[in-house]
């Protein structure tokens, strides 16, 4: 998986996430929020458009730094995902307990 | 035949989860399962696959065994063994979906997604292995 830094102004930062969140690149994910938030980052909206894949180890890190951001008082926003991605949020319930949007525009 | 079934065994690592993956997943392509459906049978394969590469050897190394048979019935079967600790995931509780964000417990998705999206599981214990079998059929309809 890459992760791709596309915006970044005050405590508001883009990423763009490529490949597949799973078991193995979950680490490098929660990595790059704990890195963020260390920078003051509290607004984080994540871009899926090119993420292919997303297992519950992607899910766990996701929902982990939801959890981290609300408590710092900000907030995490996720974008533009593919069909089966969406799935996945929507099987796991997740789709009602972190804001999705159709696109980074709507943000 | 059983002794012609596509087979892999290797280490149960973390490391070796996308040689499992890829594995499954080209079989499952080449008996037509829509991109759609592989994807699926990926993500409860990692899901099956990363329990017995958490749990089944708590103290020493063991081998993960991966054989992929085919049912005139579902379409693509997995058996997954080891020869780890006794473990039925099947008897994991269910995630609570409706928690709140704060509250929400990390974790039990991985078994959840299992059962959800395999149309069929069964799990048994024999000759010290944990046999965990997933059938799979080509059908989007159960979402």
């Amino acid at each position: 998986m890459d992760i791709v830094e596309l915006k970044k102004d005050g405590e508001s930062l883009t990423l763009a996430l490529k490949g597949r969140l799973d078991a193995i690149s979950a680490d490098d994910f929660s990595r790059k929020v704990a890195e963020a938030t260390a920078e003051g980052a509290r607004h984080l909206l994540v871009e899926m458009s090119d993420l292919d894949y997303i297992s519950s180890a992607g899910l766990r890190v996701i929902l982990t730094a939801a959890k981290q951001l609300k408590k710092l008082g900000g907030e995490l926003k996720l974008a533009a995902l593919q069909e089966n991605v969406a799935t996945v949020f929507k099987i796991s319930g997740f789709d009602k307990i972190i804001p999705i949007l159709p696109t980074c525009d709507d943000a | 035949m059983h002794d012609e079934n596509p087979r892999i065994e290797l280490p149960a690592t973390l490391e070796n989860l996308p040689r499992f993956i890829a594995f499954a997943a080209d079989q499952a392509r080449r008996r037509g399962f829509s991109a759609s459906r592989v994807g699926e049978i990926e993500l409860v394969l990692e899901e099956a696959l990363v329990n017995v590469i958490r749990y089944a050897y708590p103290e020493s190394e063991g081998d993960l065994a991966l054989e992929i048979r085919s049912s005139p019935e579902s379409g693509l079967v997995l058996e997954i063994r080891d020869r780890g600790v006794s473990f039925n995931p099947l008897e994991n509780p269910p995630p609570d979906l409706e928690a709140d964000i704060l509250e929400r417990a990390v974790g039990g998705l991985g078994i959840y997604f299992i059962k959800e999206l395999a149309d069929r599981v069964s799990w048994r214990r024999q000759d010290q292995e944990n046999i965990l079998t997933l059938a799979f059929s080509d059908n989007n309809d159960k979402n």
